[in-house]
């Protein structure tokens, strides 16, 4: 049975969990957060502050400009058990290795507090950012019990979530600062499914499917520095609907998706914490921690349950300042999946920072495995026949952020 | 963005006499007449962030900063340097020692890292407290008691160092975890620590025991069960079926999960200790808390070990009470030691009476403890009642105990065991030498329900293999087991002599005498021990070679009913055996030192096979920063097989060369080589000789005190031996050919915080050929897809593993 013979994708739950969700989450836009667990939440710079304004109250007054992008680079091996006649498992047989490359916007965004026209205790944020990306592509060549080969098999996944952003932040006192933050979520994702045949005779398979969506997203958050090391943060996101509008062409197949007409999907709410700790050593160390809820075991379809389960996560990472000058980073991540615990995923950070003259910049690289097998994620169609399939998967990113802070 | 960090929250400091630096305000800063204001915030800023100036010239590394502002600040501000940080580095160091060759266990790193955040009181402790400290013997424990009884208390550690029989290494080991402070009673200062640990990554995480291996036997196991393969009676084929099934469908839900341990304890002065743990091993099952009887909702879900204590200290003649999770570790261990660990040749031992927050979860002890001291009298008594895990039979009857590694319904909290006992010291010293006691203990174990060890209910009955394993059959059926023990020390100058004697309700006993000769260049440790086959006591933890279920039908889970009793191979308690250790260590010259040179002489006593092993490693410093170090190791060891004894000789070649190219950096090359020769089975008549080696190398730098990163790879290839290599966190397991590499990275951000991150990577690979048979019924085929022919392949397997911990201390 293959997927070409079931003719089904599923939005849910397909071989592409996250992809075909909300897609992979970009976690922070910053190469400074990314070296340090992709703990954006507590990254005080112009695209962090988008995610949390509060920040502001710890920003240098002047104007803070940031540019961020990268490339995420994903590998994926799928695998079938082999049995000997005692029906026990000899190896794990290779059936599919796929690698994709894709470019990953991290965003633009400029801070400013200080300025003239300002009062002291009021500063804003404003910029564009990428929550979410949606990048996959799987191939297989086809072959006959004899090994021979008889077509060809793709799947291509594209698009992302953008967000544009306005922060605002109060800041009465050097204890407390308090934000607001509004945002215009707009994105798309195309699928394409594409099969050949080396038999002249069999047609050719060619299937479309886009989607665009559309949502805003609000933020609130505060900052308070118990003491004069430590500050902790503490931010609630509430995202109205997503309203997505599905279009397919090519040949017909059957979409295993929530609906074939426009439709508009309840967002998770998400509750994060956070703190910093710069405890003053030789190195100059920075710590920094985040903890994220998210309530996506609430989400419904038309008074149906998704059947997803709230997911959480906690990041950590370390800076600190080497002899010489650049700024070394490292950290780790680990999230909950809502769709099965068979997706949790925990990842390694690094990253290096240095100064150009007045510009900052920053390289974050995040590296995530992950091996699952299709009979953990219900529902799930398979590539191959049978659904023994293993995929074992890496997930690299790597970023590149440029900063720099004008006086005003 | 840090500068302005600060300034948003520069809270005003009192600067006491004199102008600190370190201590000023932005405020006194800007108002110093030779910094105009950027000058003044850059300078808060670097204090600020890096803790504080250590001299005065430091300011030169600010930029904007020159020989002016130098001098002006020379002649006008003081600097006080702050203090440095030592509790850390000690913490990160010891805790290292656990991944060591031959290193400690949990618990007594627990203990350690208990001491270096409250040390130990020197002027009032005695040999007892001092002999669990690391690499400290009972000998210089005891040369430390001297000291301070004959010549009184001590004004600095220091004035230890030329106590008569203290050796420079004993002396260095000690100095870490006491102090000269006194007991303060009415003290309330409040402290603690918390530890979080995640354990993750993914992969297969292939090891000879690993749930990879336990899932495939069980499939295999299933499968033959479902052919009626087995003999057995149509009634319990099917309960079999059932329950493997249920086992199967429960282990995997532990594939890939990821470890997490949550750890904090708390004190108050020198009177009240408590503590809590919870936690879930990587690639575990959970839902079977230590408190399974109580609601804890989801926790008893979520994790897979929960313990908790609280205690209190120095209350008149009682030294300590536990309520909660205990260890207790007496005499040799011979009667009571209750950690999991039990660890082949380990000289390690703690002793005495710890809360317990370690990952023990099958000999945890639940209730009370304490220990008390009255004049030349220690006593300890204990109580506890804790769920047990144990294999049952098919009817359901528990059939003996066991620990796994991973658990399940079927096996889990079968009974409650309720242990209560107690053990009394008469310390002679003074009247006799320093250090010498004379002990007596007494246990009683009881169980909820009689456990009725069943060979019939663990071997298939339809197999060609006979049931044979004396260690099994000499259990007996019972509710009820009681232990006494005798035991006794001395010491004589820098001679230590020490022995326990342990008997059973049903007469087996188990006895081991240890001796030890030290002094500043050479010690020499000798160890008798002989266990009876029938002393069956869970809580031994006496020096052996082996494991009780070692080279038993427990290591072939093809030969039992259900694969997972062969978790029954991992029992800590020694092997019936008898046999002679001698240690020793030999520093000839300053750059030849025989590091460790151990043989030992043993008897199998159920069939009483002779062994012997030895070990010889020497250690060539030509300059201090290369080292050069040799291991041979040999081992002759015969065991009970199929249709005739087989002999196994094992071989191995260790060369290692440690080099410090300079201060901040360390570099270590290890090349290994060993080779297994086993008597050929005629029932196989398979080509019998094994071998495997690995190339390691390892470098690490550091940056600072505060910051480390270390680096490894190996690479290695074998032949049927499998290779065990010591990480730095850990032990490794090394099967087929690959390659492997790791970095740790750890940061010491200040006393109060720790943090340490580890990635590894590890790729084995399996070549797969001669795959193709043309008899369907003996071909092999893919899961799912028995179809398709399976061709040659190589099964590559990649590991990963990330693993992240947290330490904060107040």
């Amino acid at each position: 049975m293959s997927i070409i013979a079931t003719g089904i994708l599923s939005l849910m739950t397909a071989g592409l969990p996250e992809i075909m969700w909300l897609g992979n989450p970009a976690s922070s836009a910053s190469a400074v957060s990314y070296g340090m667990g992709e703990c954006g939440f507590m990254e005080a710079s112009a695209l962090g502050i988008l995610e949390n304004p509060s920040l502001l109250g710890i920003a240098g007054n002047g104007l803070q400009v940031e540019f961020s992008a990268g490339m995420d680079f994903f590998v994926e091996k799928r695998t079938r058990l082999v049995y000997d006649q005692f029906e026990n498992s000899i190896g794990e047989s290779e059936y599919a290795f796929n690698r994709g490359i894709d470019f990953l916007p991290g965003g633009v965004a400029l801070a400013v507090r200080g300025w003239g026209g300002l009062p002291e205790s009021f500063a804003f944020a404003a910029g564009w950012r990428v929550p979410s990306f949606f990048g996959y592509s799987y191939e297989r060549t086809v072959r006959d019990d004899a090994y021979v080969i008889t077509g060809n098999e793709e799947l291509d996944v594209t698009g992302m979530l953008n967000e544009f952003v306005l922060a605002v932040s109060f800041i009465p006192s050097d204890v407390f600062s308090f934000g607001l933050a509004g945002g215009y979520v707009t994105g798309s994702r195309d699928v394409t499914w594409e099969v050949t045949h080396v038999d002249p005779s069999l047609d050719s398979t060619f299937s479309h499917r886009s989607e665009s969506m559309n949502g805003i997203v609000t933020r609130g958050s505060i900052l308070f520095a118990p003491h004069r090391r430590v500050f902790v943060s503490a931010a609630l996101e509430y995202p109205m609907p997503l309203s997505i509008s599905p279009r397919s062409d090519g040949d017909p197949v059957t979409w295993n998706v929530l609906s074939e007409t426009d439709y508009d999907l309840d967002m998770p709410m998400t509750l994060r914490l956070g703190s910093i700790y710069i405890p003053g050593n030789s190195l100059k160390s920075r710590f920094i921690g985040g903890f994220f809820w998210s309530s996506d075991g609430s989400l419904e379809f038309e008074g149906d349950n998704l059947g997803l389960k709230n997911s959480w996560g906690v990041n950590a990472g370390v800076e600190n300042t080497l002899p010489g000058g650049p700024v070394a980073r490292f950290g780790f991540g680990y999230r909950r999946s809502p769709q099965a615990s068979a997706l949790d995923r925990m990842s390694f950070t690094a990253g290096l920072g240095f100064c150009v003259g007045e510009w900052n910049l920053d390289v974050g690289a995040s590296f995530s495995p992950d091996r699952w097998r299709q009979t953990e994620i219900t529902g799930l169609p398979s590539f191959v026949p049978g659904d023994s399939l293993t995929i074992e998967e890496t997930d690299t990113r790597v970023m590149i952020s440029i900063s720099r802070v004008f006086d005003l | 963005m840090i500068s302005s960090l600060i300034l948003a929250v520069c809270i005003g400091l009192a600067v006491p006499g004199g102008f600190d630096l370190n201590t000023a305000t932005l405020q006194e800063l800007q108002e110093l007449d030779g910094l105009d204001s950027q000058q003044a915030s850059d300078l808060y800023t670097y204090i600020y962030e890096s803790g504080g100036l250590k001299s005065i010239y430091e300011v030169m590394e600010i930029p904007g900063f020159g020989a002016e502002e130098l001098e002006y600040l020379r002649n006008n501000c003081v600097v006080v340097p702050p203090s440095q940080g030592r509790i850390s580095p000690d913490i990160i160091s010891i805790m290292e020692r656990l991944a060591t060759e031959d290193g400690p266990g949990d618990a007594a790193v627990d203990m350690w890292e208990n001491y270096l955040l409250r040390p130990i009181p020197i002027n009032s402790a005695t040999s007892w407290q001092l002999r669990s400290l690391d690499r400290v013997s009972l000998i210089d424990a005891a040369a430390v008691e001297r000291r301070l009884n004959t010549l009184g208390p001590v004004s600095s550690v220091y004035s230890l160092r030329n106590a008569d029989d203290l050796t420079y290494y004993g002396y260095r080991n000690l100095r870490d975890y006491v102090s000269v402070r006194e007991l303060d009673l009415h003290s309330m200062e409040f402290f603690g620590s918390y530890r979080m640990v995640i354990d993750g990554g993914d992969g297969r995480d292939s090891d000879e025991d690993g749930l990879n291996t336990l899932l495939s036997d069980l499939r295999s196991a299933i499968m033959d069960l479902e052919e009626g393969g087995r003999g057995y009676t149509e009634t319990d084929s099917i309960a079999w079926a059932e329950r493997l099934d249920s086992e199967y469908n429960e282990l995997l839900q532990a594939v890939n999960v990821t470890g997490w341990e949550h750890r904090v304890r708390v004190g108050l002065g020198d009177r009240f200790r408590g503590g809590a743990r919870f936690s879930r091993g990587r690639n575990s099952t959970s839902g079977f808390g230590l408190y399974s009887d109580l609601e804890l909702g989801d926790l008893n879900n979520r994790f897979d070990v929960t313990k908790g204590f609280v205690s209190m200290e120095n209350i008149g003649v009682v030294n300590q009470v536990v309520l909660g999770t205990y260890n207790i570790s007496l005499g040799q261990g011979l009667m009571i030691d209750n950690s999991d660990e039990l660890m082949y040749r380990s000289t390690y031992r703690t002793w005495g009476l710890y809360p317990d927050l370690t990952s023990t979860r099958q000999f945890a002890l639940t209730g009370g403890a304490v220990e008390m001291r009255a004049g030349p009298f220690l006593g300890y008594g204990f109580y506890s009642n804790s769920a047990r895990d144990a294999l049952r039979s098919i009817d359901g009857t528990p059939n003996i105990l066991v620990m796994s590694a991973v658990r399940t319904s079927p096996y889990a909290d079968v009974l409650s065991e309720t242990t209560f006992g107690g053990y009394g010291f008469y310390d002679f010293g003074g009247f006799l030498p320093w250090g010498t006691a004379l002990g007596v203990g007494g246990m009683q174990i009881t169980y909820s329900d009689s456990l009725v060890p069943d060979p019939d209910a663990l071997d298939i009955p339809g197999d060609a293999q006979n049931w044979d394993c004396p260690e099994y059959d000499i259990l007996t059926s019972g509710e009820t087991s009681s232990f006494i023990s005798l035991s006794a020390q001395t010491i004589l100058d820098n001679v230590s002599l020490e022995g326990e004697f342990a008997r059973q309700d049903n007469e087996a006993v188990a006895m081991l005498a240890r001796g030890r000769w030290q002094n500043d260049y050479f010690y020499l440790l000798g160890i008798w021990r002989h266990y009876d086959l029938g002393y069956s006591n869970p809580y031994n933890r006496g020096f052996t070679e082996q494991l009780r279920y070692d080279d038993t039908v427990f290591e072939k889970p093809y030969y039992l009913s259900d694969p997972l009793a062969s978790q029954l191979a991992q029992w800590p308690t020694p092997k019936p055996e008898e046999g002679l250790y001698v240690e020793s260590r030999f520093q000839v010259s300053r750059s030849i030192t025989f590091t460790k040179i151990y043989l030992d002489i043993w008897r199998s006593i159920p069939w009483n096979f002779a062994n012997h092993r030895f070990q010889g490693e020497v250690e060539y410093r030509p300059v201090f920063p290369v080292r050069f170090r040799f291991k041979c190791k040999y081992q002759e060891k015969t065991k009970m097989h199929d249709v005739i004894p087989t002999t196994s000789r094992t071989t191995e070649y260790t060369f290692r060369t440690f080099f410090l190219p300079s201060n901040s950096d360390y570099f270590d090359v290890q090349l290994r080589y060993g080779m297994v020769e086993l008597t050929p089975n005629p029932r196989y008549g398979d080509d019998r000789l094994m071998t495997g080696g690995y190339i390691a190398v390892r470098w690490e730098h550091n940056f600072s005190q505060n910051l480390s990163v270390l680096g490894g790879t190996t690479l290695w290839s074998t032949n049927g031996m499998s290779q065990w290599e010591f990480e730095d966190t850990g032990i490794d397991f090394l099967d087929g050919d690959g390659t492997k590499f790791y970095v740790t990275m750890k940061n010491n951000l200040s006393d109060n915080l720790q943090f340490r991150l580890r990635v590894l990577r590890k790729d084995t690979f399996y070549p797969r050929t001669g795959l193709y048979r043309p008899d369907p019924d003996d071909s092999f085929y893919y899961e799912g897809d028995p179809g398709s022919p399976v061709r040659d392949f190589s099964d590559h397997v990649t590991d990963y593993g990330i693993r992240c911990q947290l330490d904060f201390r107040w």
